[in-house]
């Protein structure tokens, strides 16, 4: 009887011990992955490529309108030298 | 529903789909390692098989619950995408044998000798659902 009770303890600590043994492959899981991810995530990294593309374009359109700038002044300077 | 899982997640989706998803695949590694101590393939001095295969069935439980939340969370918010095909198969068929295999556990006992086979089935149904997903964010 006694030994039946020792054996139903040995089992009931087993399944906890099994059940702890998941809960800590999840904790390791979740730690694993958010440090992958980082702190700010997929949402963050496309926030973050959509900035540096926005600042892609609006360098492209300041060089194109120096480079409009350039040319509107050599016409000018070649107008002025004809008259 | 995007709304709902978008305000649920405060917009990381993806990311909580993530750490479930890989929670969900890990924890099916452990299954596999506890039926093998429940079949008596592997001897451990520390786990007997009646308890290794009870804790298989308790977190097994949960990772139906995890893996439901997941799916909910992926046709949800992603729904059935043309570039995501192999992802969507996969995970129709992880369900489907999934079911199947809690079927025969829960009512079909007569078909218990296959319960091996549909184990390991469901184990790389769920990581070739999780690296088709994988593939897709990285």
């Amino acid at each position: 009887m006694k030994e039946d009770g020792a054996k139903e303890g040995g089992t009931g600590l087993q399944l906890i011990g099994s059940l702890a043994a998941a809960a800590l492959i999840v904790i390791l899981a979740v730690w694993a992955v958010t440090a992958k991810l980082g702190p700010n995530g997929i949402a963050g990294r496309e926030a973050a490529e959509e900035r540096a593309e926005q600042s892609e374009e609006a360098r492209e359109e300041e060089a194109e309108e120096a480079e409009e700038a350039r040319e509107e002044s050599g016409r000018n300077r070649r107008r002025r030298g004809r008259n | 529903m995007e709304e709902f899982l978008l305000n649920l997640t405060r917009g990381n989706v993806s990311e909580v789909k993530i750490v479930l998803a890989t929670v969900v695949a890990l924890l099916a590694v452990y299954q596999v390692g506890l039926m093998a101590v429940g079949y008596g393939k592997v001897r451990l001095p520390f786990l007997k098989p009646r308890p290794a295969s009870k804790a298989h069935r308790a977190i097994g439980d949960s990772i139906v619950a995890v893996t439901l939340v997941v799916a909910i969370m992926c046709i949800g918010y992603f729904g059935f995408e043309d570039d995501a095909a192999i992802h969507v198969l996969l995970a129709c068929a992880l369900i489907a044998v999934l079911g199947f295999k809690i079927l025969v556990v829960r009512r079909l006992h007569r078909l218990g000798h296959f319960l091996p086979a549909l184990g390991i089935t469901v184990f790389m149904l769920f990581w070739a659902t999780w690296l088709s997903a994988v593939k897709r964010l990285f």
